[in-house]
């Protein structure tokens, strides 16, 4: 996938998803799958999923776009309902994240592993605006390096939620997080987890096993 | 494991069914946004649906140490924190038209719903409080669910805690506590439960909860203190039982099993054949050593009432107030804070 | 409940901050909690002196730093919580607010082998930190711009309410007489700094007092006619040497909640509990026995143990024959007394006689009552030769017992009762066998009509088997202690010439009766029936009966009560031509003025609505003192707002039960609110200001002599000693003036919280438990009378089962008789009872968003399963409640706890809490019985907090439907 490269875009910008931008940049269709029952971290989790459906949402398309500074990515799924504020103890937000392998080999199914850490920007309907930075080095190890750098924001209208989740292409962190460059590559993947459905945390539809390969176009190329 | 493990007893014979533990609970921790309608501390009548609605039947759990699927319980099975229309009564200018209502839609439960309606059918109906807070167990259902990790058990005292900067409120936890004793704060969308008031404990100071409870129901101390209460209920004398352990969490919150009047048979006359409250609820709550218990207990109470004594009875009674903290008996007002 | 005004008053009568708070405070609890979790800093980082928390390091300190706090005070609930008060509390407070409290729980060991007293306390005081910032708060003097009761307020200046007030005062002292200002206390009395002004400004204006114990229904009337006064208990530690402990009529679990630990150890210690109840009741759970009774069948059940004493012969003869009159001689023909006025012209009405075997018939004992050698005959029958020769057979009252008691075998009680007679016979045996069987002490069958003919057959049970006296034994009547200063520092603002001229009239005066072998219990309640007959004390329930309008829902009562037998209004009028009882003002004397001090009569009075449709009219002013709003604040044209429980220097009574006086500092400050003191001093220097400025000299008080308005507030503030804001120097001086609290200092007890009471005083509160208070023992009431042998203050000076005042033998109630309870409210299938609640003191939390989240957010009413099936009524379902008076809504509570045809609505709900306004007890018709219009013989004579009409609630009838 392609992250054209659009000139002098504010992040404010970017973070409508009905801006203008969005509107010129290809979006890609990715199938998405549950996240498999058997890596579920606790036997808790394995036994109330037991028999039950994970990754409510299949398909996700997925559109990215940097100014030289920030890259941006913006998520559009189906999705009947609306779920931001929890307002019941079994109520759920919706949620999206994108994923990357900080280092060469980390595996993208297992959220990395040891030594191995995986970068989650990671957006969720209840904190629209406050996107989260996620290390992970394996299952059931995630940790909130910063609730600062990333930035987010979700629409839903007519039945489908249009996220944008972006970031700086460098940031300053003591964190294994992932630093990028215009006109350069990285890797990436999805997660959507449908707050109807319960989903959250390890429970959600996934890009799948393979990382997805992402060129950022480079600065002062076309819009 | 952790080295050593606080623990309770709660004396069911004693509990007075008067809740100030929940209301020392709820004005010492549950008072902050997103918390209104939390009672770590909780007492129902049982038999009974309880805190929350049909916790018993909610799943979690381990049996035969495999983790069960539990359900999620609603904000309706909690309670909600009811609003009233103060305002408008007293000074909106309605006169009778108004009165104290809850505002929106009216409730069917709440944390007492069921309070001293129990079970049976009169003369021979039966029901007696059972207080309730997280457990702090051993082997911890919530500690266990979380994918996160941010549960934990503290080595020096067993408090079971939720790690509210780790915590991201999956609430994973709340569908394996067995006793459902985890609520979700929607403000700060964390998990929240019973701290076992460990800033107290911290300074030797008995949690809220058992501090302030009037019926002086509640022990406090370390499990492994032969000089301590929990030790001699528990082990010694072993009156004290844990609440479901077939939930297999092996909690760390044990009860004096109570005792009834006896029941009357069809013509009106006592009968002691059988317990008013009958045996095989009380198994189904606690277990099937509830029964020596019950006997123990009983045999005591015989020999005082011939006039003889009871170490287990004087235990139970407390003479002195303070024996029932296990040390942790330190006058809160005598700390002195600085500001820095 | 009025202040007993013991001392000398009779003579006298006849001689003589805010700015913290700008916004609605309850909004902003979140905010009051210290800061808000996960903001990093938290507010104020508070490090311990002890083991330092440290500044937030991560979640954990949120929750160290938020239990940490500014300053702790000493304070309490300052409410009439009765047989719970009172207990010692910290109040924490954090940035100027309370924050929270906690029980200080420092009371010591009184005995190392009994209990301690920690750590009393109770879920409404744990959370009134919540409470006294919540929206039923009054923050400024409101008057009312509506109709009466249309909830349109407007704020005003306490200069304006006061001069207002004081100016209708003054109109109706001058032109109508002093008598037409009535003074309602309610249970915010404390006997303390906060009574204290009331008391002087009542004095100094002459206005009426109610004494409003009999109304609310604890008259306890049977105790009284049985010991010639209610007030008696043990302390609460004094359980603990009971081997049998009867719950008859209460449930101390649910409503004594700082005691209730000693009742469920001294089970552990080996007492039985036995709990004689209808329902399966909280405090049935714990008994060893619980005994179901009908609601009302308590004297069948009572007479019937009787009767299993006395055919088996189990009772205590030695006991019988010296403590009560059981020996004394009744005459057949006329069914009284003998007296020495049968036996010579001119004899003592008062003398009465026994029977020995060896001397025949001779005087009783009065002033002692050791028998001297003598022993009275119990059975018998013997001739006696009166003043004019007739010759008359007498047999002694035992003897006319048990022939009485022959009606009551179980197999017949049981019918009566409801309880089996299996379990009538093994309750007889448990009471035979007893060492030492106490009762719990309780309010509940005092509200029955016939509450008085069960608690003398509960007294008889006891008496028979000589349980009094004895550690851990005996029935008691009602509990009360307070420290005996008040009287003396409201007369203190008199000059010294003109106290010792009363001071001198009064010892002449009690000389005197001393002389005639008078106690000091008995001149203590002499003095105080003399304030009734001079109306400087009022019956509260007789004054709402008469000047109220509630005698109107008694006017079927002959259709409802079988006994009666003439209409009851007929006897009103004899009682009060011959003098039994008095009512002030004099019926057709409208009452003008009435204060509400922390009083709710709209809520606490049966049939309210027919006080706002007689009383409210002839009321010009109506002014309600309080820190909330109430249903009668709701029907004021004033609303005063009072300082809260924190926000003033308070000390207050308590009862035996737990005999240490407490107190405590002002904590904080709220709006408006001014502590009662400073409001009765800003009232009488506004009376004083007001008569001044409109040129108003004088007035005439009851018993027409002129008093002066100037000098009103020199003399209220003792010449300015005690100012408005000295109400430190108050609390201070009434101990001073206290001979029980001996080395009890001010600004010790403030601190500290509590001190035990040295002795039980002189107060007529307190006098009738007559022991002594040791520091290192328990209390156990009526040693004086058992071991020291002091006469009861009866008219036999014995603990007296017979009574033989007109009334009594009219309606058949000269011993304790089962009487079927009236279809009060007319012939309806169910009995609506109630009880004290779990969840309040009298109604100061019904409306408390917290408790009213642990029950059901709104009033309930427990229905037994089998009559709500009968009805269709699921648990939940709202339901109407009728009778012949009126009608309200409710939801229904359905319990297999609950007897089948009781219904019990626990009180003190407010009217506002209830559709329409309408509040559950607009239709309980608490008829008047006619047998407590009686009066004029020895002990039947009114006085403070009893022996005057009551009302009651227990017998109403009424039915039920899906509303």
């Amino acid at each position: 996938m392609l992250a054209p490269f659009v000139r002098g875009a504010p992040v404010e910008w970017l973070l409508d998803p009905a801006a203008d931008p969005w509107h010129k940049t290809r979006a890609e269709r990715l199938a998405m799958t549950g996240t498999p029952l058997v890596l579920q971290p606790t036997a808790a989790i394995r036994a109330a999923w037991t028999g039950k459906h994970i990754g409510a949402v299949e398909k996700v398309e997925i559109a990215a776009l940097h100014n030289g500074e920030v890259l941006a990515f913006r998520l559009e799924w189906a999705d009947g309902s609306e779920n931001r504020d929890p307002n019941d103890t079994t109520a759920f937000s919706d949620a999206a994240a994108v994923l990357f392998p900080v280092v060469d080999g980390a595996p993208a199914i297992s959220m990395g592993g040891p030594k191995l850490p995986v970068n989650a920007w990671y957006w969720r309907g209840d904190s629209d605006a406050q996107g989260r930075q996620v290390v992970a080095e394996g299952i059931g190890t995630s940790r909130t390096v910063d609730v600062s750098l990333v930035h987010t924001h979700g629409v839903w209208k007519d039945g489908r939620w249009r996220v944008v989740i972006a970031r700086a292409l460098r940031v300053q962190s003591s964190e294994p997080v992932v630093q990028l460059d215009a006109g350069s590559g990285a890797h990436f993947a999805v997660a959507v987890w449908e707050g109807s459905h319960r989903e959250r945390g390890g429970i959600k539809a996934f890009s799948g096993a393979e990382w997805r390969s992402l060129s950022l176009a480079p600065v002062g190329g076309k819009a | 494991m952790s080295k050593r493990q606080l623990a309770m007893v709660f004396d069911l014979n004693k509990c007075l069914g008067c809740q100030t533990c929940t209301i020392a609970c709820k004005r010492l921790w549950t008072r902050e946004e997103g918390m209104e309608y939390m009672w770590w501390a909780t007492v129902n009548t049982m038999p009974g649906r309880g805190t929350p609605r049909d916790w018993e039947q909610s799943g979690g759990g381990f049996r035969d140490g495999v983790a069960q699927a539990g359900r999620l319980p609603t904000k309706e099975d909690f309670g909600d924190a009811w609003e009233f229309n103060h305002e408008e009564v007293f000074f909106g200018g309605k006169g009778d038209s108004a009165y104290l209502k809850i505002q929106g839609q009216e409730p069917d439960w709440g944390p007492n719903w069921d309070e001293d309606q129990g079970a049976g059918e009169y003369p021979n109906s039966y029901y007696f409080y059972l207080p309730r807070i997280c457990n702090h167990c051993t082997h911890p259902a919530c500690l266990e669910a979380c994918p996160r990790k941010a549960i934990i058990k503290r080595e020096e005292d067993g408090i079971v805690l939720i790690d509210e900067d780790r915590c991201r409120g999956y609430r994973f936890c709340m569908e394996a506590c067995p006793y459902k004793k985890i609520y979700f704060n929607q403000v700060k969308k964390v998990s929240q439960k019973c701290i076992f008031c460990f800033p107290r404990v911290e300074q030797g100071v008995a949690p809220a909860c058992a501090r302030q409870c009037p019926g002086r129901v509640r022990f406090v101390g370390y499990k492994d203190d032969p000089n301590g209460p929990i030790w001699k209920l528990v082990e010694k004398w072993k009156v004290a039982l844990p609440l479901h352990p077939e939930f297999g969490t092996e909690p760390n919150v044990y009860y004096v099993p109570p005792l009834s009047p006896p029941r009357f048979d069809a013509a009106g006359n006592i009968d002691e054949s059988k317990p008013r409250i009958p045996d095989e609820y009380l198994v189904s709550l606690f277990g099937p050593k509830v029964l020596e218990a019950l006997a123990v207990l009983k045999a005591e109470m015989a020999k005082t009432r011939a006039g003889g004594k009871s170490e287990l009875l004087d235990v139970l009674i407390a003479y002195e107030w303070k024996s029932m903290f296990g040390g942790f008996d330190k006058d809160p007002a005598s700390i002195e804070w600085k500001k820095v | 409940m009025s202040p007993s005004m013991d001392r000398r008053t009779f003579l006298v009568g006849a001689a003589v901050g805010t700015a913290a708070l700008a916004l609605g405070l309850w909004r902003l609890r979140p905010a009051l909690s210290g800061g808000s979790a996960g903001s990093g800093a938290v507010g104020a980082a508070l490090v311990g002196a002890v083991a330092a928390p440290p500044p937030y390091g991560d979640w954990r300190d949120v929750y160290r730093n938020r239990w940490a706090w500014d300053k702790v005070v000493r304070s309490s609930h300052w409410v009439n919580c009765w047989y719970q008060a009172h207990c010692a509390w910290n109040v924490y407070v954090k940035d100027g607010l309370v924050w929270r409290e906690e029980q200080a729980a420092d009371y010591p060991q009184v005995r190392p082998d009994v209990p301690d007293f920690n750590p009393r306390g109770c879920q409404k005081g744990a959370c009134f930190s919540e409470r006294m910032y919540d929206p039923a708060r009054v923050k400024y003097p409101l008057k009312r711009v509506g109709e009466r009761g249309s909830g349109k307020w407007q704020r005003i200046s306490w200069d304006q309410a006061l001069d207002e007030i004081a100016d209708s005062v003054i109109d109706t002292i001058v032109n109508e007489g002093t008598d037409r200002v009535i003074w309602d206390l309610g249970p915010g009395i404390s006997l303390g700094p906060q009574t204290a002004g009331q008391g002087r400004l009542r004095v100094l204006l002459d206005s009426t007092s109610l004494d409003m114990n009999t109304e609310i229904g604890d008259g306890h009337r049977g105790a009284a006619e049985t010991f010639g006064k209610m007030v008696f208990e043990r302390s609460a530690d004094d359980y603990f040497f009971s081997d049998l402990i009867l719950i008859w009529g209460g449930n101390p679990v649910a409503t004594q909640i700082p005691n209730a630990h000693f009742l469920l150890e001294a089970r552990y210690h080996g007492a039985q509990l036995v709990c004689i109840a209808p329902d399966v009741s909280p405090s049935s759970i714990h008994a060893d026995l619980w005994v179901p009774v009908k609601p009302g069948g308590d004297a069948a059940l009572g007479l019937a143990v009787a009767h299993e004493l006395v055919e088996g012969r189990l009772y205590d003869a030695a006991f019988v024959r010296e403590q009560t009159d059981l020996p004394l001689l009744v005459r057949e023909d006329t069914r009284r007394f003998l007296r020495a006025s049968d036996l010579e012209s001119g004899g003592d009405e008062n003398v009465l006689y026994l029977h020995d075997p060896k001397r025949g018939v001779v005087e009783a004992p009065r002033r002692h009552l050791g028998l001297g050698g003598l022993e009275p005959s119990l059975e018998g029958r013997f001739e006696v030769a009166l003043h004019d020769g007739k010759k008359v057979s007498v047999r002694p009252v035992f003897a006319v017992l048990r022939e009485h008691l022959a009606a009551y075998t179980p197999e017949a009680a049981a019918e009566l009762c409801g309880t089996p007679a299996s379990v009538i016979r093994e309750l007889a045996k448990r009471l035979a066998r007893a060492k030492s069987a106490a009762m719990v002490t309780t309010s509940n069958i005092t509200k029955y009509y016939h509450g008085n003919l069960m608690e003398r057959a509960q007294a008889l049970v006891f008496a028979l088997t000589g349980n009094f006296g004895k550690k851990g034994s005996g029935f008691v009547g009602f509990p009360f202690l307070m420290h005996d200063g008040l009287n003396e520092f409201v007369l203190s603002m008199f000059d010294l010439r003109l106290r010792a001229l009363i001071g001198a009239a009064s010892l002449v005066d009690e000389a005197r009766l001393k002389l005639a072998g008078f106690t000091d219990e008995m001149v203590v309640y002499e003095r105080s029936r003399r304030s009734f007959e001079s109306g400087q004390e009022v019956s509260g329930a007789l004054f709402w009966y008469v000047h109220g309008g509630l005698l109107e829902a008694s006017e079927k009562l002959q259709d409802w009560d079988p006994y009666l037998k003439r209409p009851v209004r007929q006897v009103l009028d004899e009682s009060l031509a011959k003098g039994w009882q008095y009512v002030w003002p004099k019926p057709g004397n409208d009452p003008r003025v009435m204060f509400s001090l922390v009083s709710n009569p709209l809520r606490r009075i049966r049939a309210y609505p027919l006080l706002l449709k007689t009383l409210w009219p002839k009321l010009r002013t109506i002014v309600t003192i309080d820190w909330r709003m109430t249903s009668t604040a709701m029907h004021s044209d004033y609303v005063l707002p009072a300082a809260g429980w924190y926000e003033r220097a308070e000390h207050k009574w308590v009862t035996p039960l737990m005999p240490f006086i407490h107190g405590g500092e002002k904590a904080t400050t709220f709006y408006e609110a001014k502590s009662d003191w400073e409001i009765f001093a800003r009232l009488a220097r506004a009376v004083d200001r007001r008569a001044a400025a409109r040129g108003v000299k004088a007035f005439k008080d009851r018993a027409g002599r002129d008093r002066s308005f100037e000098g009103l507030y020199d003399r209220f503030t003792s010449n300015g000693e005690f100012g408005p804001t000295d109400d430190e120097k108050v609390a201070s001086a009434l101990l001073q003036y206290s001979s029980n609290l001996e080395g009890v200092e001010w600004e010790q007890l403030k601190k500290k919280g509590w001190a035990r009471f040295t002795g039980i005083g002189n107060a007529i509160a307190s006098i009738g438990t007559a022991t002594r208070i040791k520091p290192d023992d328990t209390i156990t009431p009526f040693t004086d009378h058992v071991f020291e042998k002091k006469p009861y203050p009866t008219l036999s000076r014995r603990i007296q089962f017979y009574l033989d005042q007109d009334l009594y033998l009219e309606l058949g109630e000269a011993l304790p008789v089962h009487k079927d309870p009236p279809a009060a409210g007319g012939h309806y299938p169910l009995q609506l009872t109630g009880g004290h609640t779990r969840w309040s003191i009298h109604a100061a939390w019904r409306d408390d968003h917290l408790m009213l989240r642990q029950q059901r957010g709104q009033p309930v009413m427990y229905m037994s399963r089998p009559d709500a099936d009968a009805r269709g009524i699921s648990d939940g379902a709202r339901v109407r409640v009728f009778n012949d008076l009126a009608s309200f809504e409710v939801m229904a509570k359905l319990s297999p706890a609950l007897r089948p045809g009781q219904l019990i609505l626990y009180h003190a709900w407010e009217n506002f809490q209830f559709a329409g306004g309408k509040g559950f007890q607009n239709l309980i018709p608490s008829p008047l019985n006619p047998v407590e219009l009686a009066g004029g013989q020895f002990h039947l004579r009114p006085m403070t907090i009893c022996l005057q009409p009551s009302h009651t609630d227990r017998d109403t009838r009424v039915e039920v439907e899906r509303a």
